[in-house]
C-alpha cells in the first residue's frame, strides 16, 4: 500500500490539473480557444504544407500558389471573394473572335526595385514556363497560347510564342482557339511576370535561396524552410494603401492536430482549407461556432473505372454500380461538412452553368442492368479490383461502397490502400477495375473538369474515348456566347455520364477556421484570396 | 591511450566505409524499384511536359549512368537537387533539418538519462521504492509518444498555457518535444538500469565498500556505476542514434523543422537524393555513435584498455 501512493499521488495530479483546466470549456466562451488579437498588423496562417519553392511560374501546389499570390502579381489578380479584378493590366480587350488579347499595363506597377513592370517582363517569364530545359511541371496551363505546345515539345523556338510586347505598356497574345475567358486565366501564377535581368543570372534555379525581386503586395522577409515565411509589406506595391497587413506568417503545418491546437493556443489566425481534424471540424459545426467557415469548391470526388478490362468494360456493369452509390451516407456520414452527393462531374456552383440530366435509376434497375450484362445477383462475377490512395477518408469511402454493392448487387470488391504514386503507375498500366481520383478546377470554367476525358489527356485513366465528346467539348471552344457553349458542354458531360466511364460521388467543401478580429477574409470556391482590405483589428475584444 | 585510439578509430572507419557504400547502393536500388516516380500528383501532366522534366533532373538516362553520376556528385559532395524543393540542394534540405533534430536529440536524451539514471539508482539503492518507480517508468514506456505529446500539450499549453502548443525558435519550444522524445527512452532506461545497478551492488567490491563504511552514494558512484557503465553505453548508443536523427511522430505533433519527416515524407514523394541523403546519415549517425561507445568503452574497462593498447 505504501509503495503504490506516489504512483497514485502523481496520477491523481494530473488529473486534477487537467480536471482544473477544463474548466475553462470552450462552450463557455463560445471562441476556439484563446480569441485575443496579436499587437500588430499580423496574419498568421496555417497551410498544409512548405512551399516547393518561389519562383511563381514553375509549381502547382497550393502553399506555392498562395505564396506566389504574396508576392508577385499577373496582368489580373483575385478579389477576397474569388472574383477577378484589374492586377498590372488596368484595361484589356480583344478582337471579336476572343482569339487576340490587348493588355494595357498601369505605369505605376513596378518591381520591388523600383523598376517599372512592363510588357516584356510577360513575354520573358511565359517563354522561361515554356522553354523545356527549364522543364516547368505548369507548362501545359500556357498551351493556350500560339505556338506554346510546340515550344514546349521542343518543335519550336521559343521566340515564336504568339505574345509580344507592343510597346513597354501594351502585351499582345493571340491564342490557339477562341477563349473570351483568357484574361482570367492570366491571373494564375504560371502567368506572373518575371524581372529578366535578376531571372537570367539563375535561369534554371531563380531565386534559388535569394529574395526574389517581385512585384505583388508583399516582399520576402525570411524564409526558414519547414518552420515558417515570413513577407512584410511592400513599399512599391501600386496599390499599397489598400494593404492593411504589416506582415503575414505562412506556417507550413502538415498535421492537422498540431493546426488546431495553434490555433486554440492562440498562434494561428487562419487555417487554410481543410487542415484541421475532420472529426473536430465536424463538432464544431454542429457547435454551430461562428469561426467555423464552410465553402463549396470547385472540386469533385470520383471513381474511375476500367472500359478496357471486364466486367467494366460493359457499361451495363458501370451504370449499375453507379446506382447504387450511397452518396448521401458518403458526403454525410464520412465528410459532413458542406459536401454535396453528386451525380455529375462538372460542380455544379458554377456560375452560369445547369448540371444536366443523369439517368434515372434505382437499385431495381440496378439489377437488371447487371442481369442483363450477364451477372444475376454478382453471380459470376469475380472481386473488382479498387484502388485508392491510403490516408484521409478514402478507406472509409472504400468500405461504405464494398458494403453498398455487396448487399445491392451482390459485387464484391478487393480494397487495395496504395501510396499516391503506386497508385498511379498501377492505374497507367490499366491493372484496376476502380480507381479513386479527383478533380480540382482552377477557373470557374465546365471545361476545366471535361477536359480530363477527352482523347489523350494524361488525366484519364479509364480507357474511355468518344469522338462525339471530343468533338463537342472542341466545338464549344470555338464558340463565343457562353449560354451556346454551356449547351454544347452539357450535352458533352451527359454523353459521359450516360456512358458511365466515371462515378461521381460528392463536390468537395473547404472548412476553415479563422479568429473572429480577422477582418475581410472571405473563403471561396477557388481558394483564393486577396490581400487588399484585408485586416487585423486591433482593438477587437470578446463581448463582455 | 592516443595510440590506441586513433587505431581504433581507424579500424572502424575502414569497416564504415565497405558498409556506407553498401547501404546507399541497396537504397538506391531500393528507391529506384519502387513503382511510380518523382514529380507525380494528383494532376498528371502531358507527355511532353514529363520528359522536360526528367530530361532536366537526368532521369530519362539509364539507371547505370545515373548511378555514375550519383556516386561522381555524392563524392563532390553533392546529392543533386531535391525533387520536393528544386531550388534547394538536397544535402542542403538535409542539414537544414539536422541541426533541430541534433538539438531536440539531445534535449530528449538528457531527459531520458536524468529520469532513468536517476529512476533507477533510486529503485536499485531504496528496493522499497521499487515497484512506484517501476510502475511510472512502465507508464512512461508504454504511453506511446502519440499518445503522450497531445496530452502534454493540452495540459501545459492549452490549459495551462505555461509552454507554447508546438512550432520552434525558444528554448520554451523545446520543452514539450523533448519530453514527449525522451520519457519512454527514461522509462526503458530506468529498468535497465535499475537491473544491471543491482547486479553491480552485489559484487564483492561493492560490498567491501560498503563494509569500509562508504555510504550508498559514494559505492554506486566509485564502484557499482563505473562497473555498469559499459553495459549502459551499449544499450544507449542505438537509442541516441535514433534520437537524433529525428522522430517522425514528434516532429510531426510539435512542428519541429526537423529530418524526421524526410524519412516518409521523402520516401513517398519518390525524392530520391532526399530519401538516400537521409538514409545515409542517419547510417553515419549509427556508426559515430557506436565508434563513440566503443571509444569510451575501451577507456571505461580496464580489460579493453588493455587489449588496445597491446
Amino acid at each position: 500500500m505504501i509503495c503504490s501512493r506516489p504512483t497514485a499521488c502523481v496520477i491523481a495530479a494530473i488529473l486534477l490539473a487537467w480536471t482544473a483546466g477544463c474548466g475553462s470549456g470552450e462552450e463557455h466562451t463560445g471562441y476556439v480557444g484563446r480569441a485575443r488579437p496579436p499587437d500588430r498588423p499580423l496574419l498568421r496562417i496555417a497551410q498544409g504544407g512548405d512551399p516547393a519553392g518561389l519562383d511563381p511560374t514553375r509549381y502547382s501546389d497550393q502553399p506555392s500558389w498562395r505564396v506566389a499570390r504574396l508576392l508577385f502579381e499577373g496582368l489580373l489578380a483575385f478579389t477576397s471573394e474569388g472574383r477577378t479584378t484589374a492586377g498590372v493590366a488596368d484595361g484589356w480587350s480583344s478582337n471579336s473572335e476572343a482569339t487576340i488579347f490587348t493588355f494595357q499595363l498601369r505605369p505605376e506597377a513596378q518591381w520591388s526595385d523600383g523598376r517599372p513592370v512592363t510588357a516584356e517582363d510577360f513575354v520573358f517569364a511565359w517563354r522561361r514556363v515554356l522553354d523545356p530545359k527549364f522543364g516547368a511541371e505548369t507548362a501545359e496551363g500556357l498551351y493556350i497560347i500560339k505556338g506554346a505546345r510546340q515550344i514546349n515539345s521542343g518543335k519550336a523556338d521559343p521566340h515564336s510564342l504568339g505574345v509580344r510586347a507592343l510597346t513597354e505598356r501594351v502585351l499582345e497574345v493571340e491564342l490557339e482557339h477562341p477563349d473570351p475567358e483568357f484574361p482570367i486565366r492570366t491571373a494564375l501564377p504560371s502567368f506572373f511576370p518575371l524581372p529578366p535581368e535578376h531571372v537570367a543570372a539563375r535561369y534554371l534555379d531563380w531565386p534559388g535561396g535569394l529574395d526574389p525581386v517581385c512585384n505583388g503586395p508583399f516582399v520576402l522577409d525570411r524564409w526558414l524552410p519547414d518552420d515558417r515565411l515570413i513577407v512584410r509589406r511592400s513599399e512599391t506595391y501600386w496599390n499599397r494603401e489598400a494593404i492593411e497587413l504589416e506582415s503575414v506568417v505562412l506556417f507550413p503545418l502538415a498535421d492537422p492536430n498540431t493546426t488546431i491546437n495553434l490555433y486554440r493556443a492562440g498562434e494561428i489566425d487562419w487555417t487554410t482549407a481543410n487542415t484541421i481534424p475532420m472529426d473536430q471540424a465536424r463538432e464544431l459545426l454542429r457547435r454551430g461556432a461562428p469561426e467555423v467557415h464552410v465553402s463549396s469548391v470547385y472540386a469533385t470526388y470520383y471513381l474511375e473505372l476500367n472500359t478496357v478490362r471486364e466486367p467494366t468494360n460493359d457499361p451495363r456493369v458501370r451504370r449499375a454500380l453507379e446506382l447504387t452509390v450511397p452518396r448521401e451516407s458518403i458526403a454525410e456520414g464520412i465528410y459532413g461538412m458542406g459536401h454535396r452527393p453528386s451525380r455529375v462531374l462538372v460542380s455544379t456552383n458554377l456560375p452560369d452553368w445547369t448540371a444536366p440530366e443523369v439517368p434515372a435509376g434505382d437499385s431495381e434497375t440496378a439489377r437488371r442492368l447487371l442481369a442483363e450484362a450477364g451477372y444475376p445477383g454478382g453471380d459470376g462475377l469475380q472481386p473488382l479490383v479498387y484502388l485508392y490512395n491510403a490516408g484521409g477518408p478514402h478507406g472509409a469511402v472504400a468500405e461504405f461502397l464494398q458494403g453498398a454493392w455487396q448487399q445491392q448487387l451482390g459485387v464484391r470488391l478487393e480494397l487495395i490502400p496504395m501510396d499516391f504514386a503506386s497508385m498511379e503507375e498501377r492505374g497507367r498500366r490499366g491493372d484496376f477495375h476502380l480507381l479513386r481520383s479527383s478533380w480540382l478546377a482552377d477557373l470557374p470554367a465546365p471545361v476545366e473538369f471535361l477536359a480530363v476525358f477527352q482523347a489523350g489527356n494524361p488525366n484519364n485513366l479509364t480507357g474511355w474515348e468518344d469522338r462525339e465528346y471530343d468533338r463537342l467539348l472542341e466545338q464549344a471552344r470555338h464558340v463565343l456566347d457562353p449560354g451556346e457553349r454551356n449547351r454544347l458542354l452539357r450535352t458533352a458531360e451527359e454523353r459521359l455520364l450516360n456512358d458511365a466511364p466515371i462515378i461521381p460521388i460528392l463536390h468537395y467543401a473547404t472548412v476553415q477556421l479563422i479568429k473572429p478580429y480577422v477582418e475581410g477574409l472571405t473563403p471561396n470556391p477557388l481558394d483564393v484570396i486577396g490581400w487588399a482590405g484585408l485586416r487585423v483589428n486591433l482593438e477587437w475584444r470578446p463581448p463582455r | 591511450m592516443a595510440a590506441a585510439t586513433v587505431k581504433l578509430l581507424r579500424r572502424r572507419l575502414l569497416a564504415a566505409l565497405p558498409t556506407l557504400f553498401a547501404v546507399i547502393t541497396i537504397t538506391f536500388i531500393i528507391v529506384r524499384a519502387a513503382p511510380g516516380g518523382p514529380f507525380r500528383d494528383e494532376k498528371a501532366v502531358p507527355e511532353a511536359v514529363r520528359a522536360n522534366i526528367e530530361a532536366r533532373y537526368g532521369l530519362d538516362e539509364p539507371l547505370a549512368v545515373q548511378y555514375v553520376k550519383f556516386w561522381r556528385n555524392l563524392l563532390t559532395g553533392s546529392l543533386g537537387p531535391s525533387f520536393q524543393h528544386p531550388e534547394r540542394s538536397a544535402l542542403g534540405v538535409l542539414v537544414g533539418g539536422a541541426v533541430p533534430s541534433l538539438i531536440l536529440g539531445v534535449a530528449a536524451a538528457l531527459v531520458a538519462l536524468l529520469l532513468g539514471l536517476g529512476g533507477g539508482t533510486l529503485a536499485a539503492l531504496r528496493p522499497r521504492t521499487s515497484p512506484p518507480v517501476s510502475a511510472v517508468a512502465l507508464i512512461a514506456l508504454a504511453i506511446p509518444v502519440f499518445v503522450l505529446g497531445p496530452l502534454l500539450i493540452r495540459l501545459f499549453a492549452l490549459e495551462l498555457g505555461w509552454l507554447p502548443a508546438a512550432l520552434w525558435g525558444s528554448p520554451r519550444h523545446l520543452v514539450l518535444p523533448a519530453l514527449t522524445l525522451g520519457l519512454p527512452v527514461g522509462g526503458a532506461l530506468v529498468r535497465f538500469w535499475r537491473t544491471v545497478l543491482t547486479e553491480s551492488l552485489d559484487a564483492p567490491e561493492c560490498i567491501a565498500a560498503r563494509a569500509r563504511g562508504l555510504s550508498d552514494l559514494e559505492v554506486v558512484r566509485l564502484h557499482a556505476a563505473p562497473r555498469s557503465l559499459p553495459l549502459l553505453l551499449n544499450y544507449m548508443a542505438p537509442m541516441v542514434a535514433a534520437l537524433v536523427t529525428g522522430s517522425v511522430v514528434v516532429e510531426k505533433i510539435f512542428a519541429v523543422p526537423g529530418m524526421g519527416r524526410y524519412f516518409v515524407d521523402s520516401a513517398l514523394a519518390r525524392d530520391y537524393p532526399i530519401v538516400i541523403g537521409a538514409t545515409l546519415i542517419y547510417a553515419v549517425a549509427l556508426l559515430v555513435v557506436h565508434t563513440m561507445a566503443d571509444l569510451a568503452h575501451a577507456r571505461l574497462d580496464p580489460r579493453l584498455h588493455r587489449e588496445h593498447n597491446r
